[in-house]
Order: C-alpha cells, then structure tokens, then sequence
C-alpha cells in the first residue's frame, strides 16, 4: 500500500467521568489508502464518532498515534489538520448565507472575498445545488442543507474528508438516492473518505473496505464481500445481514477446516475456520447465511455421501417448522432435531423451481462447509 | 402551533391582558401625558404649572442643562460597555461549566446582591470607597498612599456604583444566550480552519448577539436615569439627569422644567431604544428568524 491518507496505530481513548471512565475507543488500528472509500460501521455508542472526531482534531487520543499523510498529528489542531468534516447535524452557521457557509473555510484559508464566493459557487454547482446561495441554511430542506454541508467541506479540497452519519437525517429515498451520488462525486474528486454510519446496508453500498466496530474495537477491517461471507468475529456476523448460530465445541481442525460438535444434539457440522484463531477443544459458534443452505427433497441424494464426517458438504434431515413467503424469497424454519432451528432462505426463481415445503413436511437440508465459519464464542 | 397563533384574530383573548391594560392606563399612560402637558406650562408659585404654554423650560434643557444630559448619557454609554466587557466572559464562564451544580450555584452568586436593598449596598459601596473609608484606610496605613485617592464624590465613583449595580443585568441575558449555543458550530469553525479568535468573532459573538442586546438595553435604559447612585456615590460633582429632575420637583423646583427633561429624557432613550429595536431586527432577519 502506498502512504495511506489516515493512519491510526493502536489508537485509545479514554473519557474520564465523575461516576467511571468510559473506554470509547480501545487500541484501534487502521490505514486508509489515497482515494478509498472506507467506511466505519458499528451500532449506536461503539465509539465511531469519537474515532472521527481523533482523526479531524477535536479529541486527543488517551493513547497512540494519528498520522495523516504521514505525518503525526498529535498537537496539531483542528484548524491546522488537512481534513474537514461534514458533521452528522452539518452544522451549517444559521447566521450565514449559503454561500458565506461554503466561503468560509476559504475566507479563512486568507482567499479574498471574490475569489472565495468564486470557488464556492462552483462548489455548490458541483452539489448541484447553484440556486440556493443568498438563502439561509434554515431556508433549505434537509437534503439540501446535506449538500451545502458537502459543499462547505469539499470546497476546500482536504487530503481526506470525514463524514459523521451525513445521511442519518434523510428519509429512506433520498437517502438512497445520495448515497449513489456521493459515492459517484468520491470517486470523482479521488478524495478519500472516512464515513462513519451504523447502516451496514449504506456501508455495503458504498465502502471499499469496512471497519466494523463494537464496544470501542475495531474487530474487522473487510471489503463489503469479505465481512459479509467471511466473519472472524461472532459480532461481525451478527451485525451484518441476517445468519444462523449453532453452538458447540470444535473437535478437529485440519485444512482450515473444522469439524463442530454441536451442543444439544449430536450432530457434526463442517465449517471454515478464520485464520489461527480457534483451536480443538474450544466452544464456537457455528454460523452460516439462510440463503447459502438449501432444501431438498427428502428421498434426493447429492453426490456425495452425507453425513460424513470430513465431507464437504452434509445432508441432514430436518422438519419444517414454519414458513413465510417474502416476494422474492421464501424463509423456512426447519428444525435438525435435538432443540436446533436454522432459517433457510430458498429464492423464488418461478415455475421451474416450484418445489415448496409445507409446515411439518420432513426434507433434506444441504449444508455447505465452505459457507459455514466457526468463530470464537 | 405558528400557524395555528396565525388563524386567531389579533383582539381574540385581549380580556387576558385588561388588568395590565387598565393598570399601566391609569398609573403610566396618563401620568404620562400629564408630564407632557405640564412641560410646556409656566413655572406657578408653588412650583406647579400654569397657563400659558411656553416653550422655555425644552429651550433651558436643551441649553443649559445639555451638558449634564450628555454626562448622563456618557456615563450610561460607559457603565454599559463595562458591564458587557466583565458580563460576557462571567456569563460565557458560567454556561460553559459541566455541572448543573456549578452553574446554579453561580448564577444563585450572581443574583444573590439583589437580596439585599439597593440602598443599603450602595452605602457600602461608599463606605468601602470613601476618602476615610476602608480601602483608602488600609493603603494609608500600608504607607501605599500619602493622600486618600478620590474614588466617590465623583463620576467615577458613579461608574463604580453603576457597574456593580447593574451588572447581572448583563450577565442573565448573555448567560442565557450562550446557554442556548450551539459549540458544534465552534467544531465546524475549526474544523474549516478558523481559529479560536476568528470562531469568535465569526461564529460565538453573532449567534450570542441577542444576549448582549438584550443586556445591553437593560444596563443603559436604567443607567440613563439613575438616581441613588448619582447621589450616594457621586456627590455634587456627579450629579445626573436623574437627580437634576428629581431636584425641580421639591418644594423650590421647577415643576414645569422637570417634566420638560423628563419628556427630552425619555425621547433620547426611546431613540436608542427604537435603535437597538431595528438592529435586532436586522439581525433576526440575518438569521433567517
Ligand atoms: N465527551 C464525552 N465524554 C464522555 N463520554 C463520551 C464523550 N463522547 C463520547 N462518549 C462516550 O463514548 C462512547 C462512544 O461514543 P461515540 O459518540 O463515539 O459513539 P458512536 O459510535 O458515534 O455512537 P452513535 O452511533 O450513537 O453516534 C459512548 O459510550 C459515549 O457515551
Ligand atoms: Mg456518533
């Protein structure tokens, strides 16, 4: 990798509080390239605007290092950072036309008035957005005060623009709608980004790479197809998309491959084990997507025997518990004996594949090693 | 709810309002205009006014007795200004404090002087300051001072009492101004490289500005006519407006006169008044209000 833009080596910080300390960001460690797209995503609390805020400036990192462009930016402050911000309320200055807000970094950058308005209007024209400078931010609906908050950051052309939830505000299409633009306008400009959002479906869309945080720990750094299909971390699993869990404890691991005893009923499940991190003996979790199972008939065979144990790909029998019909898909709940339930997800192609279960109708449940991770409990 | 307050006729629910009506009626408005009416009488034995109307007592306010009004209005202009200089760090300290503990605590300091008579602690203040009073005493006493400094009997001693009268005042207002600021836009001033002075002026001081208006106004309108302070801490040296109004309405004044000043008085200050009105206006219109 080139220079990265922004680095941070075992960054952490620490809130000291009357009551107790609050751990928001915990010894993380990230590299974003020139012209990346990289998003940090993780639920409410788990530390990604204070990450944010470490990067731009506003907060000192208890311990660790921020470097961007390489160079290390402890001491340096806000104003003199090579990064802007667009903050997850845009904190657009009420007092101020539209045109003065995206002026203003440029009035402060020493521009002189005209070449200042000058570069702004091109700014807002670059949002598309040219109609709206002699208004007042509280003129504007939400998604144009999101594009003059874009505007205000851009204009100023930062080595790396930092994005707090800018979408957050928006309703479902809009929202949409800007992500496509935004994407489209980064890969334009070659700026990289730093976006922060607790959408993992904005994420997906968007990113090149995801961090995905939780409890002030990044606990996987991935493009969007790496953290969705392959998970180190039972959280990551979890948090992205919909997936099943079975417990139980690895017996043997050979090829990175393991097989799992699961608890509760006897059966023996393969699954990809992530690198060097689990070893026999351990309780995992076994956990696999709903649309990477399949039903089959109960009197079909596959080619190979199943049941095996060290075979690729198992077929058990199971129950079907419950059904629902979601328009382009079908969720079955099926039942393995012993306590165990998955979700499978079948996708309705039409008539060729009309073969459907009904509730209590026994079948065959095809379960692909290579799709299933066991992860660390 | 704005549209809803919109649909109302402007007189639906006045009947809220008829006690106050009937009450400023009666003890302001016509008050009021008796002042007015007396000012252009003739100056009567008992120092009340009779026919006929004369002009004489505006051409003597605004003759000879313009100097003090000037004074006046200098010494309110100052006492304002001090009041904001001390008042906007104090109020802009208090509401920055994390604890609510904290700050209830000090705005509780701040208004706690009103607890006591405004008299009674502008004699202090006297005490405190006078050539045989305590301050002097110690630095005399310390060799620091060969003569007493003259710090009452005076217009500075007027500006002394003023200030501290009427400081929180200025402090309330303002606290509540940068109460209700919002210190994300000093992260986005920052943020697009302005410095912490250039976040001020550019960012903290126009979205305060109602603040320091409102305290503004509330410090100099006062200020203007004051009476107690002039008296108690300025001596004959520092008498105002206030005072040379208060004096033409004794046994030996000039009835006449004083309604006369009172009416130049108030013009001035609803002048000022109706100014500080048009800037606030422009600047709510500035903020899109
Ligand atoms: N200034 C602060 N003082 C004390 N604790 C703080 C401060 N800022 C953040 N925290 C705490 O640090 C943790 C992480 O907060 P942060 O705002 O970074 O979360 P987040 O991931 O951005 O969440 P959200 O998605 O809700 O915005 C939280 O527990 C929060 O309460
Ligand atoms: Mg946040």
């Amino acid at each position: 990798m080139p220079q990265p833009d922004v680095e941070l080596v075992d960054v952490s910080k620490e809130f000291r509080g009357r009551q107790q300390d609050v751990l928001a960001v915990h010894d993380l460690s990230l590299a974003v390239a020139p012209g990346e797209f990289f998003a940090l995503l993780g639920p409410s609390g788990c530390g990604k605007t204070t990450t944010l805020r470490m990067i731009a400036g506003f907060e000192q990192p208890t311990r660790g290092e921020v470097l961007i462009r390489g160079v290390a930016m402890q001491g340096i402050p806000p104003f003199h950072r090579p990064v802007n911000t667009v903050f997850q309320d845009y904190a657009l200055f009420p007092h101020m036309t539209v045109r003065q807000n995206v002026a203003f970094g440029l009035r402060m950058a020493g521009l002189s008035r005209e070449a200042a308005d000058q570069r702004a209007a091109q700014a807002l024209e670059l949002v598309q957005l040219p109609d709206v400078s002699a208004r007042r931010p509280r003129q504007l609906s939400g998604g144009q005060q999101q594009r003059v908050a874009l505007a205000r950051a851009l204009v100023n052309e930062p080595a790396v623009l930092l994005l707090d939830e800018p979408l957050g505000a928006l309703d479902l299409k809009l929202r949409k709608q800007m992500q496509l633009e935004l994407k489209a306008m980064q890969q334009r400009l070659g700026i990289s980004f730093v976006y922060v959002t607790h959408d993992q479906e904005e994420a997906m869309t968007m990113a090149d790479r995801i961090g995905v945080m939780h409890e002030g720990r990044l606990l996987q750094i991935g493009t969007p197809a790496e953290i969705y299909d392959e998970p180190v971390d039972r959280f990551v699993a979890d948090f992205i998309g919909e997936t099943n869990f079975l417990e139980g404890r690895l017996e043997t691991l050979s090829a990175g491959h393991g097989l799992v005893r699961t608890h509760g009923s006897d059966l023996r499940l393969m699954g990809v084990v992530p690198k060097e991190r689990v070893s026999p003996g351990a309780d995992v979790t076994l956990t696999i997507r709903p649309e990477k199972l399949t039903l089959l008939p109960k009197e079909a065979r596959s080619g190979e025997e199943p049941g095996d144990a060290g075979a690729e790909q198992h077929l058990l029998p199971v129950t079907v518990v419950a059904t629902s019909y979601i328009g382009t898909d079908t969720r079955y709940e099926v039942a393995l004996g012993g306590g165990l339930q998955v979700t499978v997800r079948l996708q309705n192609y039409g008539a060729r594949y009309d073969t459907t279960y009904a509730v209590g109708e026994p079948a065959q449940l095809r379960w692909d090693a290579a799709n299933a991770r066991v992860l660390l409990r | 709810m704005r549209g809803e307050r919109a649909e109302r006729q402007p007189w639906q629910g006045l009947w809220l309002a008829t006690p106050t009506l009937f009450w400023l009626l009666v003890f302001f408005v016509l008050p009021l205009l008796l002042v007015a009416v007396v000012s252009f009488m003739t100056r009567a034995q008992d120092a009340g006014g009779m026919l006929p109307f004369t002009l004489q007592h505006y051409e003597r306010t605004l003759g000879i007795f313009s100097p003090i009004l000037w004074r006046s209005l200098r010494i309110a202009a100052l006492t304002t200004l001090l009041c904001l200089m001390m008042g906007y760090p104090l109020a802009f300290f208090i509401s920055t404090r994390r604890s609510t503990v904290v700050r209830s605590l000090c705005l509780f300091l701040v208004i706690l002087p009103f607890w006591t008579n405004f008299l009674i602690r502008t004699y202090a203040m006297r005490t405190l300051l006078a050539n045989e009073g305590t301050i002097n005493g110690i630095l005399l006493d310390l060799g620091l001072l060969l003569q007493p400094l003259r710090l009452v009997d005076n217009q500075f001693g007027v500006l002394i009492g003023m200030v501290y009268g009427f400081l929180p005042f200025m402090v309330l207002p303002i606290y509540a101004s940068v109460e209700r600021f919002d210190f994300r836009y000093v992260d986005a001033a920052h943020d697009l490289g302005a410095n912490d002075w250039r976040a001020f002026w550019r960012v903290v001081l126009p979205l305060t500005m109602p603040g320091v208006l409102a305290g503004s106004a509330l410090v100099f309108i006062p200020s203007v006519g004051a009476y107690v302070t002039p008296v108690l801490m300025g001596g004959v040296r520092g008498l105002l407006i206030g005072n040379l109004i208060a004096r033409q309405f004794g046994g030996s004044g000039n009835m006449p006169l004083g309604s006369a000043m009172s009416v130049v008085m108030m013009s001035v200050v609803l002048g000022i008044a109706l100014l500080y009105w048009l800037i606030q206006r422009f600047t709510a219109i500035a903020d899109g209000r």
